[in-house]
Formats: structure tokens, sequence, C-alpha cells
């Protein structure tokens, strides 16, 4: 199983400033190719969105490098990610709240990652930030644990009203706001010949099923240029539908 | 089936030595404690892209 990765970050038609961070790691190893991913939004009515989401990923990074790497040789399982995860993700939040209380302003982000790691995908995720499993079909991951996604996913709005509603940046969990935070968890086998995408809510919220599974499919990625060139499209696309956000991506075809 | 009951039973290959938390519990004082086991397989890193839009840190805001 090899993976085919990249990625794409704009600052959009609106922001001052791009507020996301994303990294891609990868990692060769005696049980095969091991991936990182992760995409943080910093969150504009917040100070300093920037430096929370910077801060998550270099930690995320570093937790993957140091204590990942040694986890992997020490037989991993669901239950051992989601637990180290959970965990990782605990103590970032709580440092970027302690932070925030000591300075007097709010230090607030997203943050969905995913490891690649002996054909299983582990997803970890705060916020409105997606992942998807793109084939034939498209598949999301996440759960958007925003008061609209909320709403949808207990039946009482469609998902065209949650799509036009002005509440849809709403978020019920973030990082670095509260003390605690609740980390959504997902795993499953990796299915071969498909891309996961995970992404900022401004590269989502312009797309829909067809637009994703068109230019995101098997047989339009050959290599990481080609998967940029399709990620930098759909960019322009979202761009040119109106989205005012910051607007960031990362996509791994699994071959 | 709770969290820490789920954790609990799928733990038994896992040579964690700190005690299992309720995430209540879990906070940056509890470090985890892994062997060290590097010696044990390779995880050379090939690829590593980190994608950041300031040269601020967080040591910078608190010293303001």
């Amino acid at each position: 199983m090899t993976f085919v990765q990249s990625y794409y970050s704009d600052i959009g038609t609106t922001r001052k400033s791009n507020e996301d961070s994303l990294a891609i790691v990868k990692a060769e190893t005696d049980v095969g190719e091991v991936v990182l991913t992760i995409v943080c939004d910093g969150m504009g009515g917040y100070a300093y969105g920037e430096v929370a989401s910077k801060y998550c990923v270099e930690q995320i990074v570093t937790w993957f490098k140091k204590v990942f790497s040694q986890l992997l040789y020490q037989g991993i399982n669901d239950a051992v990610v989601n637990w180290e995860l959970r965990r990782v993700i605990t103590r970032i939040n709580r440092e970027l709240a302690e932070a925030g209380n000591m300075t007097k302003v709010k230090l607030g982000c997203t943050l969905t990652t995913a490891i690649f790691c002996q054909g299983r995908c582990y997803i970890a995720h705060v916020g409105d930030s997606r992942a998807y499993r793109v084939g034939t079909e498209l598949c999301q991951l996440t759960k958007d644990q925003t008061l609209i996604g909320k709403l949808v996913e207990t039946g009482k709005m469609s998902k065209e009203q949650a799509r036009l509603d002005k509440r849809k940046n709403k978020l019920l969990e973030c990082m670095g706001i509260t003390s605690n935070v609740e980390v959504f968890f997902y795993s499953e086998d990796i299915v071969k010949n498909n891309t996961y995408l995970l992404c900022s809510d401004g590269f989502w919220h312009e797309l829909d099923q067809d637009d994703l599974c068109r230019y995101l499919n098997a047989d339009s990625i050959s290599d990481s240029e080609a998967m940029r060139m399709r990620l930098h499209f759909l960019v322009e696309q979202v761009k040119f539908r109106g989205e005012r956000d910051n607007i960031s991506a990362v996509a791994i075809f699994v071959r | 089936m709770n969290y820490e009951g789920f954790v609990q039973m799928n733990y038994s290959n896992y040579k964690q030595k700190s005690t299992i938390l309720s995430s209540e519990e879990m906070d940056d004082t509890e470090t985890t404690e892994v062997e060290d086991c590097s010696s044990d397989g390779r995880f050379d890193i090939v690829l590593e892209i980190v994608s950041v839009n300031t040269e601020l840190s967080i040591e910078d805001i608190i010293k303001r």
C-alpha cells in the first residue's frame, strides 16, 4: 500500500490573513509507509487563530515522531490509538486554554488529523473541519461539532437547510476555548484506490459530492503534482462560488 | 459501553505504564510513558510538510 499526497491552502477572497495550518508527514517503517495528516482552522472571531492552529499542528507532528513512532512497535490497535490521540489532543487543548487565560486572549482553532498505518485509518477530530473518503461515492468520516451539525444529526434540519443557515459557523467544540474538549474518533480499514481528504470548512461549504468525486477520484490522480492541481482547481471553484473564508485541504490517495 | 471500558478490554498488548484515566482526568501532567524501543524498528521520516502562516508562537504572545 502506497500513498500519494498533496495539499493546498489559500487565504481566500476576503480575509486579511490565512489562519489555517496543515501538515503531512510520511515515514518509512518496517511495517510499511505510515502517514500523518492534519488540518487546523484558526478561528477568525478570536485573536491569534493562526497561532493556535500552528501550535496544534506542530504539537501533533512532534507527538507523531516521538510517541507514535514508538507505539507502532509495541503493537497498536484502535483502542490504543484512540486513547493516545485523545490524550495528546486533550493536553494541547489545555495548554492553549491556559495560554489564553494568561494573556486574556482566546486562542481557538479546529483540529482534524488522520493517521494511515498498517492498513488502518485513524481519525481524531474537534470542530467543523472535515475528513472524507472519496471514491465512486463520497463518505464523510467526521461529524461536525456544530449547532447545525447537531440539528442535522438529530433529524431536525435537512442538509440543504443547514447549508443555507446563517448559524452554520457556531461551534459546539473547538480547541483552546474551554479546559475540556470532546474528541471525535473514527477508524476503518483503508480503502484502496480512494482518496482521503481533510479540509477546513472554507473548502467544503461550497462543494458537493459530485465535485469531490469527479476531481479527486482515482482516475484523475497520477502523482502529487496532479493531486495538487486538482485541489487548486477545487479551491478556485470554491472562491468563484462565493466562499469568503480561508480554504485549506490535504488529500491522500491510496494505491 | 463507555470509552474507559472499551479501552480496558483492548489494552492487553499495550505496554503503557500509566493507569487508565477518565477523559476528565487526562491532562498534561500525565505524560505518555512508553518504553524506549526505538531500536525495535525503523521510523524514517521521508516527507515532512508543515504549512503555517505566522512566525508568532504562544510564548511570544505570553511575553507581550
